[in-house]
């Protein structure tokens, strides 16, 4: 786990051997609406064929970053590269590699999902018989004739995937790809991405669905309301969260055993249950130093972190996507 | 470019507001054709006027209906032309399409110069199925009532081919000219505001206030685009001269048409993309 400070993140840039595996580097970036700055200072090191999850709030600057990266809008300062070429000043190296859904995918709703992507390959300079390739490739072969007023919003976003899919891109940029999807279009949608992860792509997915990050993604970087909070492997981050927990009586003198075994942050959560940070290495004499001082041990058991709960606690604990989190005074402690 | 154009081409052809302005034109030329046949056999007190009935009969013949054809997109024609031009800039914004082509091409300026030509080719497509139309209307007018215009005395006006192509020349070319115009100003508008509506609207408002400033403000009328065209179009009939130096027409069409195209283009490539 790490936050990524400006020196850190030079260190990163002046790396030669980082520099070769980075597929997106970001510094400083900042956008400001007026007196409001939406992107503070955001500073992100995204390594190739990685599944990045860009994870924040509603609002917390995750479609403007994008669309910065993207050349969309414009940065107030800071710069970014991908696949070490220049934002600005090397878009036209950049956008052959690189392949986007921003929000919502939008189409001509009285083209066909055919000629849409038509549209999209003559710009692109792509061959048309890609667009056979990718619309197998999003199973929606069957339908690609059919005018996308058609299409339900599960089928707009296997197009959209399609067009981001288009030139064959090295780096592709998800934006909410689940938003709004059934369950089994969810998992369809999570399915794909991690074919198109297989294929040794860099997938940067900005999504507050964590639960969805946390399956699909080996990185990710948290920010809130503009500003980075941290970013490393889920690996990393969620290290260091596993709580041990224990249901045992009577609970004083099984929290004084278990201080005296090397247990910390012991807390009370039930009648007879108890949470604590402990070695696991150390659990064993711990059962064995209960016993011996008389305490009765119904059950032993360990509990990680889920990313949920780590967001949560990083974030503040705040409402998410409008909803207060259940157990987010929890998720706090756990994550502490 | 010729991709993009490409492009434009299958969106300007299969759009709704396309079609949609295609049928009201076709519509118009007929009810228009059927009025003006009518207004030639119609004998009731007030049309006894035999002129104006032989002008109407030679309206109806060919290349009469050519004529009656532009008369049609005279009338209505730089309406016409503000709400295609906006239409197909201000969709984009409206469908959020922009974030799909923007992320394609680096060109901003190419995406919207390919819009300007595509959508300019395809409104002269429109503009000249609607005199064919007009034209062929005319005709089938012209056969139900051809024997009855010449017992009323009503001749079969001919004009030599040389006569025909000149008085297209003068009729078209100021007409043209005031839509390219109306075109870089309804792009303008629409990307200024992102709106389609906002986009039609401005260009009505500003082509009636240019029209107003030359009836009514003689200080300044030398340098509206109404006055200025209408000069040219006399130094094209070259039976008479402009009211005003032809270098100036032309200045003023000249600015008129590159600083709305000048400014939509600068603004659109320097502009974040918002989305909507």
């Amino acid at each position: 786990m790490y936050s990524v400070t400006e020196q850190e993140m030079i260190e990163t840039e002046t790396s030669p051997q980082n520099k070769e595996v980075l597929a997106i580097e970001v510094m400083g970036l900042t956008k400001r609406y007026g007196p409001n700055t939406v992107v503070n200072n955001l500073n992100l090191a995204i390594p190739q064929g990685s599944i990045f999850g860009f994870l924040g709030q509603n609002g917390a600057g995750k479609t403007t970053t994008i669309r910065m990266l993207l050349g969309l809008i414009r940065a107030s300062s800071g710069r970014a590269s991908i696949l070490g070429h220049d934002t600005v000043t090397q878009r036209n190296q950049i956008l052959p590699r690189v392949g986007a859904i921003v929000e919502t995918p939008t189409f001509y709703p009285y083209l066909s999902g055919r000629e849409n992507l038509k549209q999209l390959a003559l710009i692109a300079r792509v061959p048309f018989s890609r667009i056979t390739e990718v619309l197998e490739q999003v199973e929606l072969k069957e339908r690609a004739s059919d005018k996308v007023k058609t299409y339900s919003l599960g089928m707009k976003q296997r197009l959209g995937i399609a067009a981001a899919l288009l030139n064959n891109p090295q780096v592709i940029f998800l934006d909410e790809p689940t938003n709004g999807l059934d369950p089994q279009g969810t998992v369809d949608m999570r399915n794909l991405i991690l074919r198109l992860a297989q294929s040794g792509r860099t997938i940067f997915l900005s999504s507050h669905q964590l639960h969805e990050v946390e399956q699909l993604c080996s990185h990710v970087a948290i920010i809130n309301r503009g500003k980075l909070i941290v970013q490393g492997s889920i690996q990393e981050l969620l290290e260091g969260t596993t709580k041990t927990l224990m249901e045992v009586a009577p609970l004083s003198t099984a929290q004084r055993v278990l201080a005296q075994c090397g247990g910390q942050n012991i807390q009370e959560t039930g009648l007879r249950s108890l949470q604590l940070e402990i070695d696991p290495q150390l659990v064993p004499d711990a059962v064995q130093a209960l016993v011996g001082a008389g305490v009765r041990i119904y059950s032993v058991g360990q509990k990680k972190a889920s990313l949920e709960n780590y967001f949560l606690a990083v974030t503040g604990g705040e409402e998410l996507d409008g909803e207060q989190s259940a157990g987010a005074d929890t998720a706090e402690d756990q994550a502490a | 470019m010729l991709g993009l154009m490409r492009a434009e081409w299958m969106k300007v052809t299969r759009q709704g507001t396309t079609r949609i302005l295609m049928g009201l034109l076709a519509g118009i030329s007929v009810l228009f054709v059927v009025g003006l046949t009518m207004s030639v056999t119609a004998t009731q007190p007030g049309n006894e006027n035999l002129l104006l009935r032989q002008e109407a009969f030679s309206r109806l013949g060919f290349p009469g209906g050519v004529f009656t054809g532009i008369d049609i997109i005279r009338n209505i024609g730089f309406f016409i032309v503000a709400i295609f031009f906006s239409s197909v800039i201000g969709s984009e914004y409206g469908l959020d399409t922009w974030k799909n082509l923007l992320v394609r091409s680096n060109a901003r300026g190419g995406f919207l110069a390919a819009k300007l030509l595509v959508t300019g080719l395809a409104l002269l497509v429109v503009f000249i199925i609607t005199v064919a139309i007009a034209q062929l209307v005319a005709l089938g007018g012209h056969a139900l009532i051809s024997d009855t215009a010449t017992q009323a005395g009503l001749t079969n006006q001919v004009i030599s081919a040389d006569q025909f192509f000149h008085n297209l020349w003068v009729q078209v070319v100021p007409l043209l000219l005031s839509y390219a115009v109306g075109a870089t100003f309804a792009a303008m508008f629409t990307i200024i505001t992102r709106s389609t509506v906002s986009g039609i609207l401005l260009t009505v408002v500003w082509a009636i206030l240019d029209t107003a400033v030359a009836y009514l403000v003689p200080s300044v009328s030398d340098f509206t685009l109404d006055k200025n065209i209408a000069s040219l179009g006399k130094y094209l009939d070259s039976a008479a001269s402009g009211t005003m130096p032809l270098w100036q027409n032309l200045g003023v069409f000249g600015a008129y048409f590159l600083i709305p195209m000048i400014v939509a283009i600068v603004i659109f490539r320097r502009r974040d993309m918002a989305g909507n």
